[in-house]
């Protein structure tokens, strides 16, 4: 009876160890692949270096536009400052003063301040371990409180920037006092530069630190490359190239697979790519015919009683590559931090809205430069020829409307009489191309200002673009409107720069680059036949050259010739900006035309006496820079 | 007369069974110090005398092993109460001056200090599996078929020292107690009724049980022990389910070799050279050697059965049927520990696992076994008693 009951008991006992057995069966046979990958997975580190940001050179391929150079840093030590004796603390602050040439006071909220962040670090990391448990649940706060000691002994150790990016002597003051100068560091790390600051800034760009949302995105791989990925701090482009190219600036990231152990301490290096620096970026820009651009806006800028933002574009008539892309106001992308709130002043500079690239990134009434549309619509529809002559009375009357001509304003208060095409360009007459434009009818003015690029984006390699409007008239007042380029019509400096550069090279119409590398896209055809082309140029060459037209007070040059078409649009008032929108558009040599350019001045008034001298800076700037030497050209025998 | 007992010890001794303590002795021994030295490399916890205080263990358990024999177990059915009563009050002793682990409150055993020389923890919770099983035994011995009335006594000698040793807390000893009077009573001959009814008592007590007499940190533990991955829990009390899973995984059918397991040497596992020691075992000799292992502790219950099935004398049969189920259970919730059969208890693998009290309260079993082997005792009575 008893081993009875005893083989029940070892019954039980091998149906247990049985279990075991099956268990280990289950783990060791079936899914030991599984266990040595999940091993695997968690005892390797695989780790990403940051490359070195690529560079952006000019045109010229050696002229450094942005660069990532090394910064020297004064730091502290917030671990050494705790436990020094009082007098010595005090002294601290005196001694660090005199380094940087700042005031102990300063000093002293500057380390303030580094605590304050390291205590908002810690809280926002507190917050998180926080999150993932119910509220109150004691063993988060536990891990919270070990993980905020951690992160402080941590950062308390690391230097802390104090000064950062400090001119050479004070960094060098700073190493001589710190072998016996406890809390007190140099360090040296890599920040982007851009030699010439403001020039340029909204074609190359800057950089800011990476946004939660972009770490979401890419954290663990940009489009599928895990060594492109983008780390919860760190740099990427915000605007201009740096944006546009950004990932490949960044270049690769190194990566590194390590075996650790439970305590994250490296035990064997498996595999170390190392970083791949990111690419070298040329563009097209000229720096030259830059600085022109900058210079000449800036002066509308900041000279004038009443100060006004424009743009400037300049492109290569053949090529398509862009020369000088210039937005006013600028910004200097090495001091975005300390100049953000002056420019985003709302009573400053802020009410220009200086990050904007007004020069492909804001589309804008573009007045009498239009005019180019009409006659090449006209002369190619049939409706015009060179000798159609219609009369300006100053005013032209449609129905009960009255469209009228600025000759029959103030200063002028005068007519212009009857005039034949060429002069109609010339003198800019609104009454002519009233007429014109009816003549021509509404949809043959638009057909023709699609076919010049407008309305859609010009497909430069940067972004954001505006892609503009044309639109489709429907009565006769529309027509008449947009025959001087009012009403809804919309364009982007780079459009008309575009536009008028399809002139100048005979009717082709190209797409505008940025990147000098990059091969050019294959023109369109504008579809203008050459006697319309010949007419074309020679409006466009008396409007400057000969007396009387609309550009030959200002732009008319004695370095180079420039052919062109000024504007004049009205336009809606911002704020205290009131006042017409000043355009001018050209080209230059008119012998053989080189460089094409489109220059707005907002609410800037008369597109010639405004917009015209920066045209004309540029040309000369082109002039200089090349050594072009004019001609005597005539006006009857082109070319 | 002496040599006479001696030749008769020599005769009935279970080579067999002392044989598989050996070996299991010696694998203890190697993984101890496989598991120590290997940690030692990386500079944590660096404690590479572990074989070596286990060797001296083991010398010192030996001689106990060996002075149980001598006298005859008989004695012990004289003073099974008052031995009984003894550590009751020593486990009611312990929960006021009894210390644990560094910084915890947990009082699991008592110093025992010769002036300010600290000469040894004694955990007063090993000794009572003993006192328990021997107190059972005599409760148990002339009942052929236990009523309910004494079977409220068995359970009662069992809940006052398991509920004594929860309040310290240390779940893992307690947890040895709950098969005790069940395997005793069957072995007593309880008839299959109350048998029925006692483990639907059993069962259903169960919510009570983890309602009142589990601590948090016990329910926590075994809410991680159901879904270790979970967020709440992977830090925390998951982290040794999933790494000992993985390293018990890892081994795959043969091993990665002795010395090879990646999850000992670089430190996932804790506690692996004590309670996890099953773990490493298996990640370097894999699903053989585990094998091996658990037959080798089959072997060791079964010897204990045999030596149980061969006693006529009823209060000899009934403690080596105790002591036996102390061992399975053991055995068997570590290595469910292990293998994620079971929540973490914090229960050693006996001869295995590093540990000096372990290690003797182990050899005091075996010891007692060993005894009622070598001590025959002649009854009196028909077959089938």
């Amino acid at each position: 009876m008893f081993n009875v009951r005893l083989k029940f008991i070892a019954g039980i006992i091998f149906i247990m160890m049985s279990l075991v057995i099956t268990r280990l069966a289950f783990m060791q046979i079936l899914k030991a692949d599984f266990y040595r990958e999940e091993a695997r997975r968690r005892q390797m580190r695989i780790s990403f270096i940051t490359a070195p940001r690529g560079p952006i050179f000019a045109r010229d391929g050696e002229t450094i536009l942005a660069e990532d150079l090394p910064v020297r840093s004064v730091c502290v030590v917030i671990n050494d400052l705790y436990g020094m004796p009082r007098e010595r603390f005090e002294n601290w602050f005196l001694k660090v003063a005199s380094i940087a040439g700042d005031t102990p006071d300063a000093v002293a909220a500057r380390v303030q301040s580094v605590l304050d962040d390291i205590e908002n670090m810690i809280d926002r990391r507190r917050r998180e371990i926080l999150s993932r448990g119910a509220p109150g649940e004691e063993r988060f706060a536990k891990q919270a409180l070990r993980e905020a000691r951690d992160l402080r002994r941590a950062e308390y150790r690391r230097p802390q920037p104090l000064y950062e990016d400090v001119d050479f002597l004070t960094a060098a003051r700073a190493e001589v006092a710190t072998p016996d100068f406890a809390g007190l560091a140099v360090t040296e790390s890599m920040k982007r530069r851009y030699p010439f600051g403001p020039l340029a800034a909204h074609a190359i760009g800057y950089v800011g630190q990476s946004t939660r949302e972009e770490w979401d995105l890419y954290r663990f791989d940009y489009l599928g490359d895990e060594r492109k990925r983008v780390g919860y701090v760190d740099v990427m482009g915000r605007a201009g190239m740096e944006k546009q190219c950004n990932f490949e600036l960044r270049g690769l990231l190194g990566r590194r697979e390590e075996v650790v152990n439970a305590y994250s301490q490296t035990q064997k290096v498996l595999s170390d790519e190392p970083p791949q620096p990111g690419a070298t970026i040329i563009l097209t820009i000229d720096p030259v015919i830059q600085e022109a651009a900058e210079k000449a806006l800036a002066t509308i800028l900041t000279d004038s009683k009443e100060p006004r933002p424009g743009a400037a574009v300049c492109m290569h008539v053949k090529s398509g590559e862009i020369l000088a892309l210039a937005s006013s106001p600028s910004y200097d992308p090495n001091r975005m931090k300390e100049d953000y709130r002056k420019l985003t002043d709302p009573n400053g500079l802020g009410r220009f809205h200086p990050f904007q690239d007004r020069a492909i990134a804001s589309a804008k009434p573009m007045g009498s430069v239009f005019k180019v549309i009409v006659a090449t619509a006209g002369l190619e529809s049939g409706a015009l020829t060179r000798n159609t002559t219609f009369t300006c009375d100053g005013v032209f009357h449609l129905g009960r409307s009255d469209f009228r001509c600025y000759i029959s304003r103030a200063p002028y208060f005068s007519r212009h009489g009857p005039l034949d095409l060429i002069q109609g360009m010339k003198v800019s007459c609104n009454c002519y191309f009233y007429q014109a434009g009816l003549k021509t009818t509404g949809p043959a003015l638009v057909e023709w200002a699609l076919g010049y690029g407008l309305g859609k984006p010009t497909g430069i390699d940067l972004s954001p673009e505006a892609k503009g409007n044309v639109p489709t008239p429907h009565y006769p007042g529309d027509v008449v409107n947009l025959s001087i380029g009012q009403g809804e019509l919309l364009a982007t400096p780079l459009q008309v720069c575009r536009m008028i550069a399809a002139v100048a090279n005979g009717g082709k119409l190209l797409t505008p680059r940025l990147r000098r590398e990059m091969a050019p896209v294959e023109p369109q055809t504008v579809g203008f036949s050459a006697s319309t082309w010949k007419i074309l140029r020679e409006g466009l060459y008396e409007a400057v050259n000969v007396q009387g037209g609309t550009g030959y007070r200002n732009v008319r040059s004695d370095l180079i010739t420039i052919a062109g078409k000024s504007g004049t649009a009205q336009a809606p008032a911002e704020g205290d900006q009131v006042g017409d929108h000043a355009w001018f558009a050209g080209f230059a040599p008119y012998e053989n035309p080189e460089i094409a350019f489109a220059v707005v001045i907002e609410h800037g008034g008369y597109g010639g006496a405004v917009a015209g001298p920066v045209a004309k800076a540029i040309a000369e700037a082109y002039a200089a820079e090349k050594g072009i030497a004019k001609k005597v050209a005539s006006a009857k025998e082109p070319r | 007369m002496f040599l006479q007992s001696a030749r008769k010890t020599i005769a009935s001794f279970d080579y067999l069974l002392f044989g598989v303590v050996c070996l299991l002795l010696a694998i203890g021994i190697t993984f101890i110090y496989g598991a120590s030295v290997r940690s030692g490399e990386y500079g944590q916890f660096t404690r590479p005398r572990f074989a070596e205080l286990q060797l001296r263990w083991t010398v010192i358990a030996v001689g106990v092993f060996f002075v149980i024999l001598v006298p005859r177990y008989t004695r012990l059915r004289s003073v099974a109460y008052a031995f009984y009563v003894l550590v009751v009050v020593l486990l009611v002793i312990t929960l006021f001056v009894g210390r644990g682990p560094a910084a915890s409150p947990v009082k699991r055993w008592i110093e025992i200090k010769i002036g300010s020389y600290k000469f040894a923890d004694f955990q007063p919770s090993e000794l009572m599996q003993v006192a328990l099983v021997v107190a059972l035994a005599k409760f148990l011995m002339f009942r052929r078929n236990p009523g309910l009335g004494a079977i409220a006594v068995v359970f009662l000698i069992t809940l006052v020292p398991m509920a004594l040793v929860l309040k310290q807390p240390d779940l893992g000893s307690a947890i040895l107690f709950a098969p005790l009077p069940f395997v005793m009573l069957i072995a007593a001959g309880v008839g299959l009724r109350p048998l029925m009814t006692l483990l639907a008592a059993g069962v259903s007590s169960i919510p009570f049980a983890w309602e009142f007499l589990m601590a948090p940190y016990q329910q926590i533990r075994f809410l991680a022990w159901l879904d270790p991955y979970n967020d709440r829990y992977q830090q925390f009390e998951g982290w040794q389910y999933i790494h000992s899973r993985i390293a018990v995984g890892c081994g795959g059918l043969f091993g990665r070799g002795l010395g090879q397991g990646t999850q000992t040497s670089l430190n996932y596992l804790s506690a692996r050279h004590t309670d996890f020691i099953f773990s490493v075992i298996l990640e370097e000799f894999g699903f053989v050697g585990g094998v091996i292992l658990v037959g080798l502790y089959v072997v060791l219950i079964f010897c204990g059965l045999g030596i149980a099935s061969r006693t006529r004398e009823p209060f000899g049969r009934l403690v080596v049927v105790g002591i036996v189920s102390l061992l399975a259970t053991q055995v068997f919730v570590n290595m469910g520990m292990n293998i994620g059969l079971m929540p973490i208890t914090g229960l050693t693998l006996p001869f295995i696992s590093y540990g000096g009290s372990s290690l003797l309260a182990s050899f005091i079993a075996v010891g007692i076994m060993m005894n009622v082997a070598v001590h025959p005792v002649m009854v009196l009575s028909n077959e089938s008693f």
